[in-house]
Formats: structure tokens, C-alpha cells, sequence
């Protein structure tokens, strides 16, 4: 009996994991409907079990693991980018860079015929407000004017942005000597 | 598919579900230097490694200690995983290995545990049960029946402490613990069997000592 138990004590312990084949299984089963104190030994085995993950449970429900993911990120290296991955970024930003080439370009465009086809047919009418605002290359601003009439443009002045909003027109010029002219047109 | 459930560590213990991404979506990502997935991955496991590290080793500051630098080996190591096992798996390796060495630096193993309870002595049977209760509904355990319990595993053979802790706590099936602990199966059938033995047999002790305090078995609450 004592050699039976010993015997069944591993199957019995597999059992209550569930990790027996369908035929330990039966075997046991069967032993445990034959007897009784088999299955208080299960009942042990289960006990146990729910107990010990009970009382694990309980110590890590008194731990605070509010910042403990963060602790772990703060201590992991720097990223470290693969050479594939710099090289991608680079050909990524040269082509962005190509695209806000030719995005200014051609606002450049706009811009100088927004200005100088409305001198050139003398479409200025006596309505149209014009203000300038004129930053020396260290940001500040050096003159500002407001008229019915342009200021006289810059021949060197590049356009870097013409903005549209509601009834203004707004254009940013860039001169060769650094300094920034900021048109804003009242448009009809 | 494996779905993250972040559930605690209970399995009767059901968290609502914050996210439905596996675990090998989440290495992968990882791998490819998504940090937030890794933090993700982090706060998936951290209470299993924390409960696992702390039934080893059984100490607070140590079980953290080996639960981040479990999860930062783990950062270190996503190159090498392949996902033959599953990144549970793997990751309780991690930690079981790491708590390993900390008991083993410390050199306190009781080495002589068979020697001072029989393993080959059996509880009376349902003893254990009638003491702890199987019912599932019942709420948590006392602190004191908790801090039996975990006296009681402090002082099993590492052996057996580890393939309990991963058995319970994690739910290892015995195929991966074999893979774990790189025995046979049949070595982890045998050796959950007198992993639980002597554990009963040691409650057995404790339990002895105040019938009363533990008579219901964690009613409370």
C-alpha cells in the first residue's frame, strides 16, 4: 500500500496540475472515487496551491509598482540608431529638405508677382493699406511704416513665405545684408 | 495567440485586460527600438517577476533589485531571444537565474532541509485543507497564515522552491519547466511532488501552533 501511494503521489500531484494523459487521468479518477483519503491528499494538494499564490499575492499587493517601469527605463542605455537606419534618416531629410526647396521656390514665385505685377499694371489703388515692418539681421526691428503706398523693394530681398489670412496678405523677405521686411497688404 | 492579459498574480485574480498586444509583437517592436513597448512589456510582468524573485529570495529590496535587473537583462538580451520558448518563459529564466545567484552570494541556502524534515513523511491527509480552506471564493489569507506560508517556502531546497514559485505563481506547464529548469519531465512531476510534501509537512508544524488564528482559513475579508 505504502509502495502504491508513493507511486501514485507524483501522478496525484500531476493530476491536480492537470498535466496527466487522458489514461493516468482515468487511473486516477478511478482511485479517487475508490478512496476517500486520496482525494483529502488532492484536496491538500489544492489547498496548498491557492494558498501559496494567496500569500504571494498579498505581499505584492503591499508593493508600489506606480514607478517601478520607470525606474527600469531610466536605467536602460541610450538608443542607439543602426547605420541603415542613420543612413535612411539622412536620404529621408535630404529629399524633405528637396521638397522645402521647391516649396520655396515656388512661393517665391507667387510672391514676386503677387508684388510686382499689381506695380507693374499700377493696380495699387488709393484703398490699399500697406504696412512694413523692417527687422535688422539681429531680430529687432529697425523701421515701420504704414501707408497707402509701398515701400520700395529691396532688389536683393527673397521671398520666404506669403501668407494669406482673411483680408491680409503677408509677405516675408529676406535682404542679402540679413535683413527680414514683413508686408502685410490689405487685399480687396 | 498569446494575448496579454495583464492579470496579477492570481490566477483566480482577473485585472480588466489595458491592452490586447502579444507578447512577440511587443519583442519585436522592442527589438526595433520601440521603447514604449518594452515599458510595456515591463509593467505586463513586473508583479510575476517581483512575486517570483521575493518567494526566492524573500526579501523586498532584493526582489526589486532582481526584478529590474531581470527586465534590464532582458533589454540587454531581446537580440538573442528567438522565440522558440515563449518570452514568459524565457523572462522567469531570466529571473530564477539572477535570484540563484543572489542566494547564492549570500550563502545561505539550508543545505541540510532533508535532513531536518522528512520528506518522506506524509501529512495527515486533508489536514492541510481543513486549516487553509479550498474554497476559491473565500477572500485573501490573514498576514500572519501569508507569512507562514512564506516562512515555509523560505525554508524549502532551492530546487524545490523555484519549481513551486514558477509552477504557482506562473503557471508553468510542465514542458516549460522542464525547458526551464533543463531537466526531464519526469524530473518535474517528482520534484513538484515532494516540493508540495514538504511544504505540507512544514504548514503541518506551523499550523500545529494556533489552531485557532488560522481556523478560518482567510474569511477575512
Amino acid at each position: 500500500m505504502t509502495n502504491e501511494r508513493e507511486e501514485i503521489g507524483p501522478l496525484l500531484s500531476a493530476y491536480g496540475d492537470g498535466e496527466l494523459s487522458p489514461v493516468e487521468q482515468r487511473r486516477i479518477e478511478a482511485l479517487l472515487a475508490a478512496d476517500p483519503e486520496l482525494a483529502q491528499r488532492l484536496d491538500d494538494q489544492l489547498a496548498l496551491s491557492s494558498a501559496l499564490v494567496k500569500s504571494l499575492d498579498a505581499e505584492v499587493d503591499e508593493i508600489d509598482f506606480s514607478g517601478f517601469a520607470d525606474e527600469v527605463m531610466a536605467k536602460l542605455p541610450p538608443p542607439t540608431v543602426s547605420l541603415a537606419s542613420r543612413i535612411r534618416t539622412f536620404f529621408e531629410n535630404a529629399f524633405e529638405f528637396r521638397k522645402l526647396q521647391v516649396a520655396l521656390g515656388a512661393a517665391t514665385v507667387a510672391a514676386v508677382a503677387v508684388v510686382t505685377v499689381p506695380y507693374l499694371r499700377g493696380d495699387v489703388g488709393e484703398g490699399d493699406r500697406i504696412a512694413a515692418l523692417v527687422m535688422n539681421g539681429q531680430g529687432q526691428e529697425a523701421d515701420r511704416t504704414a501707408s497707402a503706398a509701398p515701400p520700395a523693394l529691396d532688389p536683393s530681398a527673397s521671398v520666404l513665405s506669403v501668407e494669406t489670412a482673411g483680408d491680409y496678405e503677408t509677405m516675408l523677405f529676406k535682404t542679402s545684408a540679413g535683413t527680414t521686411i514683413i508686408y502685410v497688404r490689405e487685399v480687396q | 495567440m498569446n494575448l496579454i492579459n495583464l492579470s496579477c498574480v492570481s490566477p483566480g485574480r482577473v485585472e480588466p485586460k489595458r491592452l490586447e498586444i502579444d507578447d512577440l509583437t511587443l519583442v519585436r517592436r522592442c527589438k526595433e527600438g520601440d521603447r514604449p513597448a518594452f515599458k510595456l512589456l515591463v509593467q505586463k510582468y513586473e508583479r510575476k517577476v517581483y512575486a517570483i524573485a521575493f518567494g526566492m529570495v524573500k526579501d523586498r529590496e532584493e526582489a526589486r533589485d532582481i526584478a529590474q535587473e531581470a527586465f534590464l537583462k532582458v533589454h540587454r538580451s531581446l537580440g538573442t531571444f528567438k522565440g522558440d520558448a515563449s518570452f514568459s518563459t524565457w523572462l522567469h529564466r531570466i529571473v530564477r537565474n539572477l535570484a540563484i545567484d543572489k542566494i547564492r552570494a549570500k550563502r545561505n541556502e539550508s543545505l541540510s532541509f532533508d535532513d531536518a524534515v522528512g520528506a518522506d513523511e506524509e501529512v495527515e491527509p486533508g489536514f492541510i485543507a481543513t486549516r487553509l480552506g479550498t474554497d476559491p471564493q473565500r477572500g485573501a489569507l490573514r498576514r500572519e497564515l501569508a507569512a507562514k506560508l512564506n516562512e515555509a517556502l523560505a525554508q524549502l531546497p532551492l530546487k524545490h522552491r523555484e519549481i513551486l514559485l514558477l509552477r504557482e505563481v506562473e503557471g508553468m506547464s510542465y514542458e516549460d519547466l522542464a525547458q526551464t529548469l533543463d531537466v526531464p519531465k519526469g524530473t518535474v512531476m517528482s520534484r513538484l511532488f515532494h516540493a508540495r510534501s514538504k511544504m505540507q509537512k512544514l504548514l503541518e508544524g506551523y499550523l500545529d501552533e494556533d489552531p485557532l488564528a488560522f481556523a478560518s482559513g482567510g474569511d477575512e475579508g
